[in-house]
């Protein structure tokens, strides 16, 4: 058979696609494209009567109508990674330009309260409000689809959804949404299409965890122990009674496995996403590394009281085995299990950074790290820094990934930091994120790894601000830090507490 | 409402066509969906610009390749198996399986060049206008790939 008509017949034998709506994409679009117009030609938005965004800086935007008409775009600006050859020749981005040189605010939503709320689907939010699972639109906040809540997550049939703490779980990838509560879960693709619903009943036992990758949904229940008026809880002893692991197929919802854990399992989304792996912790304390798609375990790891493992890109580390600070702490290799370096004192922060993995490690029993070192991937170490100075304080050490080879450690906000260079250790005199005015308390938090959360110092103002590292600045006033944070690909920053979600362009 | 008839004629010319030869490139039928859906509308939101083009579809079908295997490069831990493209009637058709399997270890611009040219059935010209490319680019590429797939036989249209 000829290849032309070898292809045809191939094309002939895929499925044809769900049935779709064009006015709703084309509804879509052209609100896309009022949003890129109209946001342009905005200084400051006044919002809903809740608060107002107050662009810092250049206040004056260009005016949209004296712009050029944009050139037809090329399907290289399009869907493609910013990192394609083709995108970097492709003429700039008119959604960028129109937003410059400071950003602003897209829209907001009142949210319901429910702890499971929101989540990031591909860059656009997913809430659950009124019984369905409502898409939004990341550029207007627009209600894209609604999907009711399947009955298979009710108690009983035409009773409530359970959406209370602790029994409620929201979560997805680029591709799905997972709802899981006490009594089931439920798929839907990203686009709102709803896949499957099946019943897995908790018998009683709250949920813990939810995650999808994208081949398997794992859920976890726990139950606490049950004691009579006699007994006291022993610190020693595990606080859940039993724990149920179920894994489902993420194309079908049937179980692959399910399983209970002597212990307890470890919520590690991204050893989950990378590894495909789930670590549980036996009776003997040992912790296992099991195939999250199959359950057969791929390795196991020295275990040990008080343990608290810790995953960043292909490292994996848990407190050092024996329960006291002074004895190394091993780092493995998160892929099979194997070690890759050990560090004296216990592990108080780690980064990873690609080709290299940087911790803030304790020493002599106490809790202050100590020391950064740099380990790369063949376990040698590349370079050592104390830190105490910079940590004096020793509650929360932080390590942040800045552009240009820098990692910026800190300890809490406020906190003189240290900047050093992760290819040779050398210390930088200036902290390229400090403050441009002293309007704010320090860095509350970080997104992606050029944007930070500050705190104004008025005590008067309710909100936070977003700042670059050159020092551009956008204020949202009126909402509380928020509890969530994600970034998308076209430079749209979500912002979340229970009450409220606000999207803002970045400049 | 004259731009949303428009529209909502080529999507339904379209779409399904469109969705095949997505499938077909990228090896999944269901991120072939998604990506499609993304692609018509960035479409609808360049309707002014794209209704312009002498193939619109073609533009549609690089957007959703480009969008899919962006996805693919941030998320997918696992290569998807080629019988994703397929419905289950026929995954287990040797030969169809085969073939895909076979344009899956192609370079992804040549698996463009050959579903624009025999899936679509875009001349030389309108695939090079559609991939950005040279002419000649087009022409070399498929002869690579059909060396590559061991079909050193004619195109029904008598070309090579």
């Amino acid at each position: 058979m000829a290849l032309d008509e070898q292809l045809r017949q191939l094309a002939e034998r895929v499925p044809a696609p769900p049935s779709g709506d064009a006015d709703a994409l084309f509804q879509r679009g052209v609100r896309r494209r009022r949003v890129r117009q109209a946001a342009g030609g905005v200084a400051v938005v006044a919002v809903l009567g809740i608060g107002v965004v107050t662009l810092v800086g250049n206040p004056s935007l260009p005016d949209i109508a004296d712009r050029p008409p944009a050139p037809a775009p090329t399907p290289s600006e399009e869907g493609g990674d910013r990192t394609d050859r083709e995108a970097q020749q492709a003429p700039a981005d008119p959604d960028r330009i129109a937003c410059e040189p400071d950003g602003c605010e897209l829209w907001r939503r009142p949210l319901a309260g429910l702890p499971a709320t929101p989540q990031w689907v591909a860059g656009d939010p997913v809430v659950i409000e009124d019984e369905q699972l409502v898409g939004l639109g990341v550029d207007t906040g627009a209600v894209r689809w609604q999907v009711p809540i399947g009955d298979e997550l009710r108690a009983r049939e035409g009773g409530p959804v359970d959406l209370s703490l602790g029994r409620v779980m929201l979560t997805g990838n680029d591709e799905l949404v997972v709802l899981a509560n006490t009594q089931g879960v439920q798929l839907v693709s990203q686009s709102g299409q709803a896949r499957w619903a099946r019943p897995v009943p908790a018998d009683g036992a709250h949920l813990s965890w939810a995650h999808v990758t994208d081949t398997s949904v794992v859920v976890v229940h726990e139950a606490p122990p049950e004691l009579d008026d006699t007994e006291e809880l022993d610190s020693s002893q595990p606080l859940s009674l039993a724990v149920t692991i179920t894994v489902l197929d993420a194309t079908d919802g049937q179980v692959r496995w399910s399983d209970r854990a002597p212990r307890q399992v470890y919520a590690l989304p991204t050893l989950a996403d990378q590894q495909g792996l789930l670590l549980v912790e036996g009776e003997d304390q040992t912790i296992t590394a099991l195939e999250l798609d199959s359950g057969e375990p791929r390795y196991r790891l020295p275990g040990g009281a008080e343990l608290s493992p810790e995953h960043t890109g292909d490292v994996l580390t848990l407190r050092n085995p024996d329960g006291t600070a002074s004895a190394p702490t091993q780092l493995f290799n998160a892929t099979d299990g194997t070690v890759r370096a050990e560090v004296a004192g216990t592990v108080r922060a780690l980064l990873d950074i690609g080709n290299r993995t940087i911790v803030l490690v304790t020493a002599d029993g106490g809790d202050r790290p100590r020391e950064a070192v740099a380990v790369d991937p063949d376990g040698s170490i590349a370079w050592r820094h104390p830190v105490e100075p910079a940590l004096a304080d020793g509650c929360c050490p932080t390590i942040l990934d800045l552009d240009g080879g820098w990692a910026r450690i800190a300890d809490g906000p406020g906190a003189e930091p240290l900047i050093v260079d992760t290819r040779d250790g050398t210390v930088r005199a200036d902290d390229p994120l400090a403050a441009a005015s002293t309007d704010t308390t320090g860095v509350q938090g970080q997104i992606g790894r050029q944007l930070l959360i500050e705190r104004p110092t008025q005590q008067d103002t309710n909100g936070f601000i977003l700042r670059d590292h050159t020092g551009r600045t956008l204020r949202i006033s009126g909402q509380a830090t928020p509890d969530a944070t994600a970034r998308t690909e076209r430079e749209i920053v979500l912002l979340a507490n229970p009450r409220e979600l606000v999207a803002v362009r970045l400049p | 409402m004259q731009d949303r008839d428009g529209f909502t004629g080529f999507y339904e010319r379209c779409r399904r066509e469109v969705h095949a030869a997505v499938a077909v490139t990228v090896g999944d039928h269901h991120l072939a969906a998604d990506a499609v859906d993304e692609a018509f509308v960035r479409a609808a939101e360049r309707w002014p610009q794209v209704s312009q083009m002498e193939r619109p579809a073609g533009w549609v079908y690089r957007v959703a390749v480009n969008w899919a295997t962006s996805w693919r490069r941030k998320w997918s831990r696992r290569p998807t198996l080629p019988i994703d493209a397929l419905d289950g009637l026929h995954q287990d058709d040797l030969a169809a399986v085969t073939m895909l399997e076979e344009l899956a270890v192609l370079p992804l611009v040549q698996r463009q060049m050959l579903v624009l040219r025999f899936v679509l059935g875009y001349s030389v010209p309108e695939t090079a206008a559609v991939l950005d490319v040279a002419p000649g680019t087009v022409k070399s590429g498929v002869h690579r790939a059909r060396q590559q797939l061991h079909a050193d036989v004619e195109v029904s249209d008598g070309t090579r």
